[in-house]
C-alpha cells in the first residue's frame, strides 16, 4: 500500500535515498542542502537505516569519498549546493572518468558574491560538460522518484555514469507538499542491488585510472557521449517499467501540457514549469493557444524529441533561470540548447525563439509574470 | 584510546629476502635508483595482499604505465591531488558496509600531496579515525613536475622554484602534527634503514588493527637531488645520521625513538654527524653558505624540541620497541 | 623478485578482462614490463664477483626494482660432498643500472662495468 506523507523536498530526497538502499553517504553541510543530510544522518544514528555516514571536511572530499565507495562496489550518495558544487567540480569529472555510478543531489543556489542563498541554476550549468546525467525535479514527489530513477539508469552497464538530481533550493527543499512514498518491495524490484562489473578487490587486482595513451583517450572521451545518448532510451524504458510496477507514471525525458494544438509554447525546467502550466491555462482563457514543454532530463539532452514537438509552432518562449554572461542571445543556457536543437528544421517549420531570463538570484517567478511576458511579445 | 598488543619486532635480513611479495612489478616507468620504488616494495611486503591502494597525482601514478596494463599487482585507484585520504575514507566506509574487515585502504601519496595540497583531507581523515593507513613518500620536492619547492623541502635547498638563494623556510613537521591528532600510530622511516622501515609498516598493518595509521618515509630522488643514483640509500642514511630526519614512532601517544636517533637524543655530541657531510653530496646544496648550514642546524634543533615535547610521556630509558 | 602475488582469483580473469574492454572501463591489469625491457636504459652494468660474494643479501633487499634474487647452487667439494650455496642473480632484462647494489655491498663484490650493447 502506498504511503502518503507531507514532506519537504529535502525529506523527499532523503526518503528516495533510503528507499534506494544507499550504503555510503558523505556530505558537507551547505544551505539549502543541509536538511537532506541531516535526515539521513539522523536515521543512520537512530539505527533505522543501515548505511555508513562520513562527515567529511569539505565538498571536494565528499565527492572523493563517494567515488571511493562506489568503486568498492557500494551504492553511494552525496548532496551539495552552489559554492560547494564548484569546490567539488574537479571530482565530478573524475567520477565520470572513473565511471562511478553515484548520485549527487544538488539544491540549486545562487553563486556569490554578492552573497545570496536563494535558488538560481547557474551552479548546475557548471556541470553541463562533466559527463553526469542531469535530472531536474519540479516538485517534491518528483525529487523522491528521481533519486530512484537516477540510480536505475546510472548503474545500467550500457551507461555506468554518475547522475545528478537537481532541485531548486528553498522553493523545493524547504517547502512541504504531499508525497506518495512507494513501498520498499516495489522499489527493490525496480532497483536491484548494485553489482558493478569490476570493483576494488585484492583477490582480483586491477588499476583504475592509470595513464591512457592519447589515441585511446580520444576514443574513450567519445564513448562518454555515446553512453549518455544510450541513456535516453533507458530512461524511457525505466519509466515504463516503473509504471507497470506502481501504476504511476513518474516521467521520462520531457513532460508536455496542452501542447497538441498550441501555437505558443512555453519551455522551462524545474519549478518554473509548474507555474507555466497555470500560465498556459490563463493564456488559453484569453484566447491564446498556448502549451508548455518541460525539459526533465537536461543531460542527455532530448534533442530529437524537442525538435519533433516544436516543429511548426509560431512562438517558443524559453524561460531560463541561469545566465552565461557574454554568450549568444540573452545568455540563457537552456535557450541555447533549444536553438541548437531546432537548427536542422526547415525555414517554414522554425518557430521564433524568445530567450527569456527569469528569477535570477532567486527572484520569484509567479505565473502572472509569465503571462505578462508572453502577452507583451505577441 | 584503544590499547593494542604491541610487541617488539625484530626484523632479520632473512625475512626481507624470503618475503618475495611485492606490489610493484619490475619493468615499470620509475627512474633508475628511485628510492620511492624501493620504499614501496619493502612496505608492500609488510602490508601483504589485502590492501586497496589510493594514489593521488605523483610519480607513482605515472610509473604504473599505460592502460590496459599496470605495474601494480594490487587494486589501485588513481585519484586527484587533494582527495586521496577522502577517497580512502569512502573505501573504508564501503568495506565496513560490506563486512570486508580483512581489507584496509592504503594511501600512497608524495610529500606535495600530503603536506601541501592534501593536508586538509589528511587531517580530516585522521580526525574521523578512519580505518586506513596513510604512507607519505617524502622526497622533499615536487619530483614529478620537475623538482619544485614543496612544504617538505628542507631549508637551504635549491629547487627549480628557489634556484638561487635556496629555500629560506623550515620544513613542515607533519609527523608531529599527525601525532597531535591523537591517532594510534605515527612513524617516520627512511630507506637508509630498511629493516626499521619494514618493522614500522608491519606494525601499522598487523599489530595496530584499526584506526588511522600514518607513516612518513624519507627517501632520496636522484634526479631531484642531483646525485648519483647509486647513492640513493647511503644519502638517506646520512640524513638520519646527521639528525635531520630522526626516526621515531608514536604509539598511542607515547613516543619511541629508534636506533641511531635514540642515541643522538641521549648523546648528541657523540652520535650527531655534522650536516655538511649530508650536504656535500647533493647538487641541490651546491655552493651552500655558512648561513645555510646555520639555518639547517636551527631547523634540526627545532625538530628535536618538537620531539622532546612528546618524549616526556614515555619511559625515560627510551626503550627500544 | 617481483611476482604477481599468490592467491589471486584467476578464475574468470579473461572473461572479466573482456567485459572491461567491451564496457571501455579505464582499468589496467597487473603486468611485468609495462615500460618494456627496462634493461635497455642501462649505461652501467652491475656484475657480481661470486668469488667475493658472501651471500648476505643486502643487494636483494636494497634493489629498488626488485630484480635480484637468490639462486640455489650446489658446489662440489674436494671430498665429493655437495655444498648448498645461494648466490644472487641479477635479471638484466629489467635492471635499470642504478648501481645501488654496488654501493650497499659490504664486501665490494659487485663491480660497475660500462654497458656494451
Amino acid at each position: 500500500m502506498t504511503e502518503y506523507k507531507v514532506l519537504s523536498g529535502s525529506d523527499a530526497v532523503a526518503r528516495g535515498v533510503r528507499l534506494s538502499r544507499v550504503g555510503v553517504i558523505a556530505a558537507y553541510p551547505i544551505t539549502p542542502q543541509t536538511h537532506i543530510i541531516e535526515r539521513l544522518a539522523e536515521r543512520i544514528e537512530a539505527g533505522e537505516y543501515n548505511a555508513q555516514f562520513i562527515p567529511v571536511e569539505s565538498e571536494h572530499s565528499a565527492m572523493s569519498a563517494v567515488i571511493g565507495a562506489s568503486l568498492t562496489g557500494v551504492r553511494a550518495f552525496t548532496a551539495t549546493a552552489s559554492q560547494g558544487l564548484l569546490y567539488m567540480i574537479e571530482m565530478l569529472y573524475r567520477a565520470a572518468g572513473a565511471r562511478a555510478p553515484l548520485v549527487l543531489a544538488l539544491a540549486n543556489r545562487t553563486l556569490g558574491p554578492p552573497r545570496n542563498i536563494r535558488a538560481e541554476r547557474t551552479d548546475l550549468m557548471a556541470t553541463r560538460d562533466t559527463g553526469f546525467l542531469i535530472f531536474f525535479a519540479k516538485n517534491n514527489q518528483e525529487a523522491l522518484d528521481m533519486v530512484i530513477q537516477a540510480y536505475k539508469v546510472a548503474e545500467n552497464r550500457d551507461v555506468l555514469m554518475p547522475a545528478l538530481v537537481s532541485l531548486e533550493g528553498f522553493i523545493l527543499t524547504h517547502t512541504y507538499a504531499g508525497v506518495k512514498i512507494p513501498d520498499q518491495e516495489i522499489v527493490d524490484e525496480f532497483l536491484p542491488p548494485y553489482k558493478p562489473p569490476v570493483y576494488l578487490d585484492p583477490k582480483r587486482p586491477l588499476t583504475m585510472g592509470n595513464p591512457m595513451p592519447p589515441n585511446m583517450h580520444h576514443e574513450y572521451r567519445i564513448d562518454f557521449h555515446k553512453r549518455l545518448l544510450n541513456a535516453k532510451e533507458l530512461i524511457k524504458k525505466a519509466a515504463k517499467e516503473r509504471e507497470k510496477l506502481t501504476g504511476r507514471f513518474t516521467g521520462d525525458l520531457i513532460e508536455t501540457y496542452m501542447l497538441e494544438d498550441a501555437d505558443v509554447v512555453l519551455v522551462s525546467m524545474g519549478t518554473i514549469a509548474e507555474e507555466m502550466e497555470v500560465a498556459v491555462d490563463k493564456l488559453r482563457e484569453d484566447g491564446i493557444k498556448a502549451g508548455s514543454l518541460r525539459v526533465r532530463v537536461f543531460r542527455p539532452f532530448p534533442e530529437e524529441e524537442i525538435r519533433e514537438l516544436l516543429a511548426g509552432r509560431k512562438h517558443v518562449f524559453v524561460f531560463t533561470r541561469s545566465l552565461s554572461p557574454g554568450s549568444v542571445g540573452n545568455g540563457g543556457q537552456l535557450a541555447m540548447e533549444i536553438k541548437a536543437s531546432l537548427y536542422e528544421l526547415g525555414d517554414d517549420e522554425k518557430p521564433k525563439i524568445h530567450d527569456v531570463l527569469v528569477g535570477l538570484g532567486g527572484k520569484d517567478v509567479p505565473y502572472s509574470d509569465l503571462v505578462k511576458i508572453v502577452k507583451g511579445v505577441i | 584510546m584503544v590499547e593494542f598488543d604491541i610487541k617488539p619486532i625484530r626484523v632479520t635480513n632473512e625475512e626481507l629476502i624470503e618475503n618475495r611479495f611485492s606490489n610493484i612489478l619490475k619493468g615499470n616507468h620509475a627512474c633508475a635508483g628511485c628510492g620511492g620504488t624501493l620504499a614501496m616494495r619493502i612496505i608492500s611486503k609488510a602490508f601483504g595482499r589485502n590492501v586497496i591502494y589510493v594514489i593521488p597525482a605523483s610519480c607513482s601514478s605515472v610509473r604504473q604505465g599505460f592502460i590496459p596494463k599496470s605495474a601494480m599487482a594490487c587494486p589501485v585507484f588513481n585519484t586527484a591531488f587533494a582527495s586521496a585520504a577522502a577517497v580512502a575514507s569512502g573505501i573504508a566506509a564501503a568495506l565496513k558496509y560490506q563486512g570486508r574487515d580483512d581489507v584496509v585502504p592504503v594511501v600512497r601519496a608524495g610529500d606535495g600531496g600530503t603536506v601541501d595540497i592534501g593536508l586538509a583531507t589528511l587531517s580530516g581523515a585522521a580526525e574521523r579515525q578512519t580505518n586506513m593507513i596513510y604512507v607519505c613518500y617524502d622526497n622533499e620536492e615536487y619530483g614529478n613536475t620537475g623538482y619544485q619547492r614543496s612544504g617538505a623541502t628542507p631549508p637551504g635547498a635549491r629547487t627549480t622554484t628557489t634556484p638561487i638563494k635556496g629555500k629560506r623556510e623550515f620544513k613542515k613537521p607533519v609527523p608531529v602534527l599527525m601525532a597531535d591528532h591523537g591517532v594510534p600510530y605515527v612513524a617516520t622511516a627512511s630507506i637508509g634503514y630498511v629493516p626499521d622501515m619494514y618493522k614500522k609498516a608491519y606494525r601499522a598493518r598487523r599489530q595496530i588493527k584499526n584506526g588511522f595509521r600514518y607513516i612518513h618515509v624519507h627517501f632520496t630522488c636522484p634526479p631531484g637531488r642531483g646525485t648519483d643514483p647509486r647513492d640513493c640509500v647511503g644519502l638517506a642514511k646520512l640524513a638520519v645520521d646527521t639528525g635531520l630526519r630522526p626516526l621515531y614512532e608514536v604509539i598511542n601517544g607515547k613516543r619511541y625513538l629508534n636506533g641511531i636517533s635514540k642515541k643522538q637524543y641521549l648523546e648528541p655530541d657523540k652520535y650527531m654527524k655534522p650536516v655538511e657531510e649530508y650536504l656535500k653530496y647533493q647538487r641541490r646544496y651546491r655552493g651552500y653558505t655558512e648561513e645555510d648550514v646555520e639555518l639547517l642546524n636551527r631547523y634540526r634543533d627545532r625538530y628535536r624540541d618538537l620531539i622532546k615535547r612528546h618524549v616526556k610521556y614515555t619511559n625515560p630509558e627510551l626503550e627500544e620497541i | 623478485m617481483s611476482r604477481i602475488p599468490e592467491g589471486i582469483d584467476l578464475e574468470g580473469r579473461e572473461e572479466r578482462k573482456k567485459r572491461v574492454k567491451e564496457m571501455f572501463l579505464p582499468r589496467g591489469y597487473p603486468s611485468e614490463g609495462v615500460a618494456g625491457k627496462t634493461g635497455s636504459r642501462r649505461t652501467m652494468k652491475p656484475v657480481i664477483d661470486y668469488n667475493k660474494c658472501i651471500g648476505c643479501g643486502q643487494c636483494i633487499i636494497h634493489c629498488p626494482e626488485g630484480v635480484i634474487d637468490f639462486e640455489i647452487r650446489y658446489k662440489e667439494l674436494p671430498n665429493g660432498r655437495k655444498l648448498k650455496q645461494r648466490i644472487p642473480k641479477i635479471d638484466y632484462d629489467y635492471c635499470k643500472g642504478c648501481l645501488v647494489c654496488v654501493s650497499v655491498c659490504p664486501v665490494k663484490a659487485i663491480n660497475a662495468e660500462i654497458e656494451v650493447k
